[in-house]
């Protein structure tokens, strides 16, 4: 049996090892479905006991999904890179690296060549609400018994809520770039006055430009100066050529990846662009690489083969989902896919623009330019804290590239910017495209807001029109 | 052919029987309590009032927000292509629909065939609802359906500037503690509904003709009050219960869902 | 009129004298959105500066087209007022990126509001330090060629040197108002004051100081007023009139100071010339330094200890800390400021509220039971 952490501050981390492991186990096992043992409790009965507990807490739709045949492989490809990043992860405590928080526009090579243990906040919040029955709820709520609304972003709260609570390790400094919005600076903020600890900002400009890539690549500078001073030593430019290149091939497989979704029918499935998410934050480590890699080889079989992830005999729907997704339900796409024939092209936060991946490793030089360069396209952060073209644009070219019936966007609550812009972008895709849009509101991490039923229904009521 | 078309609203059930020759009966029960007892009395009221058996149904659908509660096997539709059905089977001219329900006001965008192009529900808030109106109604002592007589200017009108339902009732108390009439009071709530509900409109472009369904299109004073602010005239269809098109609408997909096999 | 009822009855938007005058003349007036637009230059193109409000607003059925229920009804009633033809005299906006609800405001208002000719948007880094304020400099230089040129302007440094004497001056004057303020017997209420600080964001500024200049021999010539429960200071989200001041003191508290940004941050630093040499860096470096914005991030020490430093001077009870409902900024630092404040025997309202006052009978409850508790007597 593996040794899991029983320390309160590696709650969270400890939780999704042990997740890992107990969905390898399950997946290897045959079943397509926890009714064919007999349904969950039958699961429980047999389990290893060390897994028990942990499965009680996984939510049920969610195993039933990744058990799904379509949905095996990718599910084996995330429940393994879980478990190898918190063993990595728990590795790094274990020899004392500080722990830095970040905001997950970051990512983490110049935290990795400084021997820092990086853990990003949202990460927290969105890897429980995607698992558990609990989700991250207990975090955001224990932020609103601190005085802070429910109208600052909850996939911040989360993670900020399981700190206050002892959930995750102390920090030694906060990284936050300023994209995309106010509440996420906020919470970064009182989180640095709450634990006394360093805050280290990263100006993002409005402007995707010459001058904006010579002020940001400075920004870098000053940052790595920062991170530095906390690591107690200068930056080794040859580890962080080689998690720079651990990230280069990274971004080549998910560059890969979008361009077979261009596909009809669509050779890849919907229900873990979250957890791409998750691990684009971890670009620069080898789990990130290996989730992509598998991902690509798994979508790659299917274009090779012609095929989709829908069943026989449904008309493909193509969807786009103009913002973000929601976390706290991932088999809601897989519903979509099997129930309506709607499969998943892109959204906003896995949108990666075409030069995103390789940055030049020649020198430092050219490391932290092209780190800069990624800081300023990478998805969302780029379409957030710009001039709104650059959102409408991206979303035109999506609408014709992977030719899409329909783009679906579920408006976070938290996204003042993103409701400021909702007309402006609907009515202009539809303009340019043809394409048209239902918008509504939801909660990123919190399903209390827009309940999994009520997502369903929305969805129900929209195809009814189609 | 029978069919039976119900549907459950948040505040309300709407159960209709629709014949070879229109609607044979309908029936409109407050959501008291248990929502599939309350389908259950709906259904018996309607079949009842029609003289006919459940079993005697040839075909039974449902939709609304609570159409999961309906006990009996049903055709689900989805309620934004019910209600555009129905608008567009009464009225071949509708282009727009705003339904206006107890906790929901929906804008429609439909074609020349009833089509539905685009729509935008009011999500979260029932400031432009018949919740509110309800509400309001019991803070003022009120009837909900006296207040569709109130109609006055905007400017004799209380001011409604609130943007929540729960903290506009607060608002009403301050104005009943301020000495103003209730009739102005209730205008007022009038002309923010009628507010609310012609943003709705505008979000996706209002195309005439616009035809009003929903409880609060029965209020006479929030329809002039959209008129006014919109510019535009807003229809309520005459032949039928304005509660009663998401349920007929329901009835009329499941018929064309039968008739195409 | 005295001078004083001239600025506290100084009428917005299209029914403002000075806006008339000002066109009659074929000159120009630009709209802006936030404390950071550097006013100094507009008015030294000679460029009537308007800070963009929303007084009297009722409603935003237009603005709900475009913006949502999650934008702070500040924000929406702005953009109302734009969409409705409230700001059809303006010649141009330059909009900020101050906060999330207003930075957007700047497409839809392109789109949406076709009797703007001229837009620009400046940007200001979201912390302070010595090469964000470079990035600033730029922007405002920037901003500066992109004005002169669209509207075929010139202007020279001693045109600048003139224009910061002129907003010099009346940072003076507002000291010297705020200074009569902290009198045990202050000579003014809040609400008169606060009519009178409003005023200065649009009209001229020369005809400004002079009003201001004659308003406060006026002031310092009336008794004091003594019958006041608790001094109060005020802070939080932009506040654009006086309406919740009125409430505070009608229920027997005194507003006699503030740290809102078209308050005491209007004039907390002076611009100097001498340190860059170049009065338009000196014009960028005093917006930039000076502002205790929480929008700033990693700066909320300093800003703690600027609202002890404000709070303190004025002797108050008390102090009220209200927000718009949605501000993310203020929400946040308000309650941080509380956490702080609280446990140093500092008593702090929090308050959430509307753009345009509604629910005025919940408030007043909240406020009656918070000036009782700080009461003096």
């Amino acid at each position: 049996m593996a040794e899991y952490s029983d320390r309160k501050d590696r709650t969270i981390t400890t939780r999704w090892q042990i997740t890992g492991d107990l969905a390898k186990f399950i997946l290897t096992q045959d079943l397509t479905h926890l009714d064919d043992w007999g349904g969950k409790e039958a699961v429980r009965e047999v389990l290893p006991e060390h897994y028990q507990k942990n499965f009680d807490l996984v939510q049920t739709d969610l195993v039933n999904c990744l058990l799904e045949e379509k949905n095996r492989k990718t599910a084996m490809g995330f429940a393994e890179c879980m478990g190898n990043w918190g063993d990595w992860f728990h590795s790094q405590l274990d020899q004392g690296k500080k722990v830095i928080y970040h905001y997950f526009v970051h990512t983490i090579e110049p935290m990795l060549a400084l021997d820092l243990a990086p853990l990003c906040l949202e990460v927290l919040s969105g890897l429980s609400a995607a698992l558990y029955t609990d989700g991250c709820e207990e975090g955001i709520d224990t932020m609103h018994a601190e005085g802070y609304p429910d109208h600052l972003c909850s996939s911040n709260m989360g993670g900020a809520g399981f700190l206050l609570k002892g959930y995750v390790p102390q920090p030694d400094a906060f990284l936050k770039g300023t994209t995309p919005c106010d509440p996420s600076n906020r919470v970064y903020e009182y989180l640095a006055h709450k634990f006394n600890a360093p805050l280290i900002v990263v100006e993002t400009p409005y402007y995707m430009n010459e001058r904006a890539l010579k002020f940001l690549t400075n920004e870098m500078k000053r940052m790595i100066g920062k991170l530095e001073k906390i690591a107690g030593k200068k930056i080794d430019e040859d580890k962080l050529r080689e998690s720079i290149k651990l990230s280069n091939e990274t971004g080549e497989y998910i560059l890969k990846i979008q361009e077979l979704r261009k596909l009809v029918p669509c050779p890849d499935t919907g229900w873990h662009r979250p957890a791409d998410t998750i691990f684009t934050a971890q670009m620069g480590t080898p789990f990130s690489r290996d989730y992509f890699k598998g991902l690509y080889e798994v979508v790659k079989e299917r274009a090779d083969k012609g095929q989709g992830v829908i069943p026989e005999g449904k008309k493909e729907i193509r969807l786009a989902w103009g913002y973000t997704w929601e976390c706290f339900d991932l088999p809601f796409f897989n519903w979509l896919e099997n129930k309506h024939g709607a499969i998943y092209t892109e959204d906003c936060l896995t949108l990666f623009p075409a030069d995103y991946a390789m940055i030049d490793t020649t020198n430092m030089e050219t490391m932290i330019e092209g780190l800069a360069q990624r800081l300023m396209q990478v998805p969302m952060a780029r379409q957030a804290m710009s001039w709104s073209d650059t959102w409408i644009n991206d979303f035109v070219d999506v609408a014709r590239a992977y030719k899409i019936d329909a783009l679906a966007i579920g408006g976070h609550m938290a996204c003042k910017h993103f409701w400021a812009l909702n007309k402006l972008l609907t009515d202009k895709v539809k303009e340019k495209t043809g394409v048209p849009a239902l918008r509504f509101e939801m909660d990123m991490m919190d399903k209390r807001f827009t309940s999994p039923s009520e997502l369903k229904r929305i969805m129900d009521d929209f195809f009814a029109t189609f | 052919m029978l069919i039976l078309g119900c549907d459950v609203g948040a505040i309300t059930t709407k159960t209709v029987i629709f014949g070879d020759d229109g609607i044979v009966a309908y029936d409109i029960t407050a959501n008291n309590g248990n929502l599939t007892k309350v389908v259950e009395k709906s259904v018996d009221n309607v079949i009842s009032k029609a003289g006919v058996s459940l079993d005697g149904i040839d075909v039974k659908a449902g939709t609304g927000m609570g159409e999961r509660y309906i006990p009996f096997d049903h055709i689900t539709e989805g309620i934004i292509k019910c209600l555009a059905v129905a608008a567009h089977r009464i009225h071949p001219h509708t282009r727009t629909i705003v339904d206006m329900g107890g906790l929901v006001t929906t804008a429609i965008s439909i074609n020349e065939k009833g089509k539905v192009l685009e729509y935008r529900t009011s999500d979260k808030c029932a400031s432009g609802c018949g919740f509110f109106l309800r509400l309001a109604a019991q803070a003022l002592e009120m009837k909900v359906e006296d207040f569709g007589k109130l109609i006055l200017p905007y400017e004799e009108s209380a001011h409604m500037g609130t943007q929540c339902a729960v903290f506009g009732e607060s608002e009403i108390v301050s104005h009943i503690n301020d000495g103003v009439e209730p009739e102005k009071i209730a205008a007022g709530i009038n002309h923010s509904l009628g507010r609310s509900v012609t943003t709705m409109i505008n979000r996706i472009g209002g195309i005439k003709d616009i035809v009003a369904t929903g409880g609060v299109a029965k209020n006479k004073g929030v329809i002039r009050a959209i008129e006014e602010t919109l510019g535009m005239e807003v229809i309520t269809l005459s032949s039928i219960d304005e509660q009663l098109l998401g349920a007929l609408g329901a009835a009329l997909c499941a018929q064309q869902r039968v008739q195409q096999g | 009129m005295t001078a004083i009822e001239e600025l506290k009855k100084l009428p917005s938007r299209e029914k403002n004298p000075y806006i008339k005058e000002w066109k009659a003349d074929g000159r120009k007036i630009v709209g802006f959105t936030c404390h950071y637009a550097p006013k100094e230059i507009f008015a030294a193109a000679g460029i009537f500066p308007y800070r963009l409000e929303a007084r009297g607003t009722k409603e935003t059925g237009l603005a709900d087209v475009y913006y949502h229920r999650f934008n702070c009804t500040y924000s929406r009633c702005i953009l109302q007022e734009g969409l409705s033809g409230g700001y059809d005299f303006l010649d141009g906006v330059c909009f900020l990126n101050g906060c999330e609800q207003i930075r957007r405001m700047y497409e839809v208002w392109q789109e949406a509001v076709p009797s703007t000719d001229y837009q620009y948007m400046v940007t200001v880094p979201h912390s302070i330090y010595d090469e964000g304020f470079e990035w600033y400099k730029e922007e405002i230089f920037r901003f500066k060629e992109d004005l002169m040129s669209n509207f075929s302007l010139r202007l020279n440094n001693s045109d600048l040197q003139l224009s910061i004497g002129v907003y010099n001056e009346s940072k003076h004057l507002l000291k010297e108002l705020y200074e009569l303020r902290k009198a045990d017997n202050p000579p003014i209420s809040g609400t008169e004051a606060m009519k009178i600080i409003f005023a200065a964001d649009i009209m001229p500024r020369e005809k400004y100081n002079t009003l201001l200049k004659k308003s406060l021999k006026q002031i310092r010539s009336r008794d004091g007023i003594k019958d006041y429960k608790a001094r109060i200071m005020i802070g939080g989200s932009p506040l654009d009139d006086t309406q919740l001041i009125e409430i505070i003191e009608s229920l027997g508290g005194i507003v006699v100071t503030d740290t809102l940004c078209g308050g005491s941050r209007n004039f907390q630093e002076f611009v100097e010339v001498e340190q860059d040499g170049d009065p338009l860096a000196a014009i960028a470096r005093c917006y930039y330094y000076s502002n205790p914005c929480p929008r700033m991030l990693g700066h909320f020490k300093s800003r703690l200890q600027y609202t002890e430093k404000i709070a303190k001077e004025a002797n108050v009870d008390g102090i009220i800390l209200q927000r718009v409902v949605f501000c993310d900024n203020h929400a946040v630092e308000n309650t941080m400021l509380t956490d702080e404040l609280e446990p140093k025997g500092i008593p702090v309202l929090n308050l959430e509220r509307e753009h345009m006052l509604t629910d005025v009978g919940r408030m007043r409850t909240r406020i009656e039971a918070f000036i009782e508790r700080i009461s003096r007597r």
